[in-house]
This record gives C-alpha cells, sequence and structure tokens, in this order.
C-alpha cells in the first residue's frame, strides 16, 4: 500500500498526459469552446500534452522521494486551467499560482542566490499581469470575444514578450549550484512562458515590428547561448546554456509568424522538454573517467551525442533544421544563417564533453532523441500541425511546413516552393541499407583491432584556451598560439 | 502519401547509392587519391630498375596502399566503422549531380552538410581522446579550424540561397536566367565564389592542416567527406557546362577546383593558422554586409 502511495504522483501525471492527448485528439479538426470559461484547442491542448508529459517523465526518472512531485504536479494542473480557458485573468491567476508553488519562491529570499533565481519569474508574472490585464480591461476578457483582436496592441504585446523571455533566458543558470537546486519543476516547465505568447496569435496577425523584436530576442539569445555553451568551464552552466538554446529557438519561431514558425516552435519545445528530463535526471551525476580502451568514446556517449544534434536525424537537429527552414522561407536571411550556425557550433561543442555516467535515463532519451528525429513528419503532423491550422488566422503566408507522412519533411514559402526538404524516414532508411553494407565488409576486411591506451578527454580548460588564441571570433586573448602558429 | 513513397525513394536510390555518385564512384576516387598521396609521400622508385619492373613495384605500392588504407583500423570498432563512412556516402549518393537518376525527394544543403560533417567530429573526438600529445593537438587544431571554417560555409550558402530562393542543393543548379535582376545573379555568383573560398579551412587544406595522419576508417570518411565539399561547390559550375551539351567538360570543374585547392595547400603549408584565421575573419565580415545588403534590397522589393 505503501509502496502504490508513492507512485501515485506518477499514476496522476501519466493519467494528466493521457487526458492532454485525448483532448488534442479532440480538438485537431476544431476548436471546442464551453462558455463563459472553457475553451479548448489544439495549441492549448500540446502545451498542456508537454506540461504533463514532461512531468511524469520527471517523475519517471526521480525517486519520488526527492522530487517535490506534489509541487510539480500542482503546477501542471494550474497550467492546464491556463491552458484550456478562455478567460485571461484566469491565465494571470494560474501563472501567478503555478509561480508560487516553484521551489524557493515563498521564503527564502534572504540568500543572493535565492534572489537571482525567483526575480526573473517574479517579473515574469508582474509582466503578464501587465499585458494580459490590460488585454482584459480593453475588451478582450475572452480571448474568443468577436472583438477580442481590437485589444491587442503594443502595449499588450510587449509586456507578454517581457513575459515570455525573461524566464527563457538562463540568468541564473551560470552558476552551478542554483542550476541544480531550482529542481526539476523549474527546469522542465520554464518553456510554458511561452503560451501567452503564442495565445496571442488567437487574437489576430502581429505587426512587423514585434514580428521583428521576437526575432532580434530569440536569434541574438540563440547564437549567446550557443557560444556560452561552447566556452562554459562548467558541465551544468554548460547543458544549462545548450538546453535553453531550444527555447530561443522556439521563440525565434514564434517570431516568425508562419506555419513554418510555429512548427519549429513547437518542435524546439518537444526537445527542450526531453533535454530538460534528461539533465534533471543526471543532476549531481560527475563526469566520470573514460574507459581504457581507446576506441570505446563513442558508445559510452552515444546518448550524449545523440542529445547533442550532431548526428543528423535526432531531434535537436531537427529542431534547428526546421528554424532555419522557416527563416529562409520567410525571407531572414540572417535568421537562417544564425541558426545554422548555431546548430553547427551544437554539434562541435560535443566533442569536449566529458562523458557521464551513462544511465538508464540518458540512454532512453538518446533513442527517444533518435525516434522523434526520424518520426518527425508523423510527430509535426499529429501534435504541432493541428496548432498551425487553428492559429493560422494570426499567421502570414511567408512559410509553411509540408508533412510527407512516410518520407520526411519540407519547407515552403509564400509561392510554395520548396525552400529546405529533408527526407528523414527516407534517408533512415537509406543509412539502414548503407549501414547493413559497410558492417558486413568491415568484418570481412578488419584485422583484429589493436587496442592502446587512452587518457580521456584532455582538460577542457587548456582546449578552450587554445581554441580562444587560434578563433579569432571566439574573443580570446591577442597571444601567439605556440601549438598553431609555430610551425 | 502512402508508403509505397518511401518504397519507392529506397528503390529507386540504388544507383546513386551504390554507383555514381555514391559506392562505386566515391570509392574509386577515394583510393585513386590515396594512391597518389602514398606515391608521393613514399620514396621514389629507384632509378636503375626497367619499365617492367617499375610498373610492378608501383602496381603493388598502390595496392598495398588501397588495401591497408580499407583495412587498417586501429581507433573504431566494426561495429561502429559504420558510422564514419555512411553519413558523409548518403551525403555524396543524395547530390544533385548531373547525370544522375533524379531524387523522388530532394533534400536540402543543411542537412548534406550535417552529413558531411559527421567524420570530421568523430576525427576531432578521435584526435582529442587518443593518448598522445601530437594527437591531442591535432585535434585541438582541428576543432579551431572547424570553427574558423563554419562561418564562411554559412554565409556563402546562405547567400546563394538569396538568390535560388531555395536551400535545397538541387537550388544550386539552378543558374540565374538570362532576365534574371542584376543583383540575383550576382549574389548568385558571389555566393559560388565565396563557397568555393570557404573550402580551404573547411577541407583542413594548407595553413588549416591538422598535422595528424588520418587513418582507417575515419580516414576513409574524411576522404569521402573532402570529396563531397568538393562536388558541393562545383555544382553551380557543373550546371554552367552542362548547359552546352559538353558531357566531358563536367569533369573539368572539379578537377580544376581540387587542383586548385591542392596548389594552395602546397603553397601555405607551413604559415600560420591564426593569421588566415584573421584573414578569413575579415572575409566573414565582408559576406555579413553582402547577406545584409541581399536582405535589404530583397525586403525592398518586397515592400514596393
Amino acid at each position: 500500500m505503501a509502496r502504490l502511495r508513492s507512485h501515485v504522483p506518477l499514476i496522476i501525471a501519466v493519467a494528466g498526459t493521457l487526458g492532454a492527448l485525448v483532448l488534442l485528439w479532440l480538438t485537431r479538426r476544431q476548436t471546442l469552446a464551453m462558455p463563459p470559461v472553457f475553451y479548448f484547442d489544439a495549441p492549448g491542448a500540446f502545451f498542456a500534452l508537454l506540461a504533463w508529459g514532461g512531468s511524469a517523465l520527471s517523475l519517471l526518472v526521480h525517486k519520488p522521494v526527492q522530487q517535490p512531485a506534489w509541487r510539480m504536479l500542482g503546477a501542471a494542473l494550474f497550467l492546464t486551467c491556463a491552458f484550456v480557458t478562455a478567460l485571461t485573468p484566469l491565465v494571470i491567476a494560474a501563472y501567478l499560482a503555478m509561480t508560487l508553488l516553484m521551489p524557493g519562491t515563498i521564503g527564502r529570499w534572504r540568500t543572493r542566490a535565492a534572489l537571482r533565481r525567483v526575480t526573473p519569474l517574479v517579473l515574469a508574472v508582474a509582466a503578464l499581469a501587465l499585458g494580459y490585464g490590460a488585454l482584459a480591461l480593453r475588451g478582450a476578457l475572452h480571448i474568443d470575444a468577436p472583438q477580442a483582436g481590437a485589444a491587442l496592441d503594443s502595449f499588450v504585446f510587449w509586456f507578454v514578450l517581457l513575459a515570455a523571455s525573461t524566464p527563457l533566458l538562463p540568468l541564473t543558470a551560470t552558476r552551478p549550484d542554483t542550476a541544480v537546486s531550482r529542481g526539476t519543476a523549474t527546469h522542465v516547465l520554464t518553456f510554458v512562458w511561452l503560451y501567452p505568447l503564442v495565445r496571442l496569435y488567437t487574437l489576430g496577425p502581429w505587426n512587423e515590428g514585434w514580428s521583428f523584436a521576437t526575432l532580434v530576442l530569440g536569434g541574438s539569445a540563440m547564437v549567446w547561448m550557443s557560444l556560452t555553451a561552447l566556452t562554459a568551464r562548467d558541465h551544468v552552466a554548460r547543458s544549462g546554456y545548450a538546453r535553453h538554446r531550444f527555447l530561443a529557438v522556439a521563440l525565434a519561431g514564434t517570431g516568425l509568424s508562419s506555419g513554418a514558425g510555429l512548427a519549429a516552435t513547437g518542435y524546439a519545445l518537444l526537445v527542450y522538454v526531453l533535454l530538460a528530463v534528461t539533465d534533471a535526471g543526471q543532476a549531481g551525476t560527475d563526469p566520470v573517467a573514460e574507459q581504457d580502451d581507446p576506441v570505446s568514446f563513442l558508445p559510452s556517449a552515444l546518448p550524449a551525442w545523440l542529445l547533442s544534434g550532431a548526428i543528423p536525424l535526432t531531434a535537436p537537429f531537427i529542431a534547428t533544421w526546421m528554424l532555419v527552414g522557416a527563416a529562409a522561407a520567410g525571407g531572414i536571411s540572417l535568421l537562417a544563417a544564425a541558426t545554422w550556425f548555431t546548430a553547427l557550433l551544437a554539434a562541435l561543442s560535443i566533442v569536449l564533453e566529458p562523458p557521464c555516467a551513462t544511465s538508464r535515463t540518458w540512454w532512453f532519451a538518446g533513442i527517444a532523441s533518435l525516434a522523434l528525429g526520424v518520426a518527425a513528419p508523423l510527430v509535426v503532423r499529429v501534435l504541432i500541425q493541428p496548432s498551425i491550422e487553428q492559429l493560422q488566422g494570426g499567421l502570414s503566408v511567408y512559410g509553411d511546413v509540408n508533412v510527407w507522412p512516410w518520407v520526411g519533411l519540407a519547407t515552403g514559402d509564400s509561392a510554395r516552393a520548396g525552400v529546405t526538404a529533408l527526407p528523414t524516414i527516407g534517408a533512415a532508411g537509406l543509412m539502414l541499407v548503407l549501414s547493413a553494407m559497410v558492417y558486413l565488409l568491415v568484418r570481412l576486411l578488419q584485422p583484429p583491432v589493436s587496442t592502446g591506451t587512452a587518457s580521456g578527454v584532455p582538460a577542457r580548460e587548456k582546449v578552450l584556451d587554445e581554441l580562444r588564441r587560434a578563433v579569432p571570433w571566439l574573443g580570446g586573448e591577442a597571444a601567439r598560439a605556440p601549438d598553431h602558429d609555430d610551425r | 502519401m502512402t508508403i509505397a513513397e518511401l518504397l519507392s525513394l529506397l528503390g529507386l536510390s540504388w544507383s546513386r547509392l551504390f554507383i555514381f555518385p555514391g559506392g562505386l564512384f566515391a570509392f574509386a576516387v577515394v583510393a585513386l587519391a590515396e594512391c597518389a598521396l602514398t606515391r608521393r609521400r613514399d620514396a621514389p622508385l629507384r632509378e636503375d630498375q626497367n619499365g617492367g619492373i617499375r610498373f610492378v613495384a608501383e602496381y603493388q605500392r598502390c595496392l598495398a596502399a588501397v588495401s591497408g588504407f580499407f583495412r587498417s583500423n586501429a581507433r573504431l570498432p566494426a561495429l561502429l566503422a559504420g558510422s564514419a563512412i555512411v553519413p558523409p556516402w548518403l551525403g555524396i549518393a543524395l547530390l544533385p549531380l548531373p547525370f544522375t537518376a533524379p531524387p523522388v525527394r530532394p533534400i536540402d544543403i543543411v542537412a548534406t552538410v550535417a552529413l558531411l560533417e559527421w567524420p570530421r567530429l568523430l576525427a576531432i573526438a578521435a584526435d582529442l581522446r587518443a593518448g598522445d600529445q601530437a594527437h591531442v593537438t591535432g585535434g585541438t587544431r582541428r576543432l579551431a579550424t572547424a570553427l574558423n571554417s563554419y562561418p564562411p560555409l554559412v554565409l556563402s550558402v546562405i547567400l546563394l540561397a538569396q538568390a535560388t530562393g531555395t536551400l535545397e542543393s538541387a537550388g544550386f543548379l539552378r543558374l540565374p536566367a538570362h532576365d534574371a535582376a542584376i543583383t540575383d545573379a550576382a549574389w548568385f555568383w558571389i555566393g559560388v565564389a565565396a563557397l568555393a573560398l570557404a573550402l580551404p579551412p573547411l577541407l583542413d587544406a594548407g595553413p588549416f592542416a591538422s598535422g595528424t595522419s588520418d587513418e582507417g576508417i575515419i580516414g576513409i570518411g574524411l576522404r569521402l567527406r573532402t570529396l563531397g565539399l568538393i562536388l558541393l561547390a562545383v555544382i553551380p559550375w557543373l550546371a554552367l557546362l552542362t548547359r552546352t551539351d559538353q558531357l566531358w567538360a563536367a569533369w573539368v570543374p572539379p578537377m580544376a577546383l581540387a587542383g586548385l585547392l591542392w596548389l594552395f595547400h602546397r603553397a601555405t603549408r607551413g604559415a600560420s593558422a591564426i593569421h588566415w584565421a584573421r584573414i578569413y575573419l575579415a572575409y566573414d565580415a565582408v559576406l555579413l554586409l553582402l547577406l545584409l545588403l541581399a536582405a535589404i534590397l530583397d525586403l525592398r522589393q518586397r515592400l514596393v
């Protein structure tokens, strides 16, 4: 009985996930309005699915005693209220309640670290209250009201954008102790702050200035986080920045105001939840020494590689690839360039990563990353496409995502000409054929593998110092690099 | 959209995968290049050997080089060997080269580059994890070179995409029409030239050479990657030449570009890497300004 009681939070979270899935299925064609309070639609159901799914996975990979499980469930419940309501004041109340439930929000204001942790959330709630409060006062008490769009103006937008972006930026992740102690709930549910911003598309189209501001904010945050993740010396801070990069991808995708942009947003949020759950499951685990065999670095590090975006067809790669396509389709070339560059940086930074103790969580997350990446067309079609269709009224025609269900994904521009294309399932099939062939050939040709000794990954600090000298734009010292110049 | 489309994609790709441009063609080029490079590295044949002996010795040397190249493997076990070869192989096979079967579904440059870059990541990781200092230094150099090579690669390809309106690799074949706007044609050819200029750091050539030898399976993967990137950079030139029905001319651009790269490699091999990195930084700034200009002009055109 006691054992069953300890699993109750997990059972509730799984039930919530299934409920959100059912809701997403019911609302995939049209919204279900139950005035005056409830408004069920696909975007709300998608966010609810992520919140409950993230909570369930989080509880699954954690021992309940280590985890403030009931707080997380409470937060997910309040958020679900926000996702399924048409009342804007109720959204504010739900976010306020969720913030109060976060560990450390109440009663721990004495230390500077606690203050730094709580300030962005308080600021976000205040900004959301101002933005959505103004909406309510100007006639959009119900977001589905006929004249609600008229209430959306710059005052509302800027405050909602502030509310969305403040918690997304890992301003407190630079200190490793804070990143761990903030708790899983904070990590996994951070993405929910994007919901109020995405919901504004229900009210009507954005003007160019709002889109531009969101793009600049998302794009610059993405580049900053990628560079910081590459050069950070602390493992927890590094993984924090690498994870938050996907929130920046989601923010930039939202700013594109197109179907392709929103598809990138939804997919990036999925990847964020996966990484947050994995990192939380790994919190406190120290890097381990590598095995003596130098040939075995890849198997032991494979889950980390699958989660890094270095391997094409994995979910992190697909998320950034989708934003590149959406930006190119929208004619925002600089954002496309910046996104692609950050994807390449993320792939490079994994080679410096020391392997952590590979747990079942990591393997699960690695396989999930591969599965989500290869099955991206199905994921987009089932989970994300309904949201795009229901927010179409607020979106522009500059970029649409085309799903080839059994082959892959593509992005088209306003003339429906192809901009990017990636046959994920087709490429996986071709890779499987080639892999089988190469494996057979190598088995036939290869002599016994000679093994030697390995020293593991060299000190990251040393390599980073060398990189700073050899790569001018990394902003290192002007000193000569002995290993690069004295030749 | 049914599963039949997936099956037809797999079925119709066999010639691309196993004959041209992937498979036989790619591995033959890699083996020939390895044979030529090994011949240059080894001591020359003795002058007093007659023609027959010289021919047999040369043949044996090439055979040994190619055989050793495909057999030696001190870094990766068999299970993982394919991971160094398969992505670049697939990347080459899906390139939209002339005389290839039309693809059932297109693929874009971002995905192609990711496939081609995989062996480089493996090589860096393997070098950094090797026991000796020489490999660690080589791995660090490779990493620095990769960081220096990405900005020009990204900017040149996006500049090309600005002109063609697509990132699909088949877009490289879309030469500007005669009546195209002068700016579109300019961005296209600037992008093509910029991509060619981005190749030295991308291919670890000249001052960017890592100084470590690439052997075994990772070496094959890296050579496939080199072939893929050179072919990618010459696709617009191939489109230009094959437009005139001169089929033999299809060999000229890749051979010419490879020759130029080899000359660059020979001429700048001992030069300072940081000096060239700074030159490339200035080059990146120019490309960024050009991209900004292209974006502004495009926006003006849309608003008019």
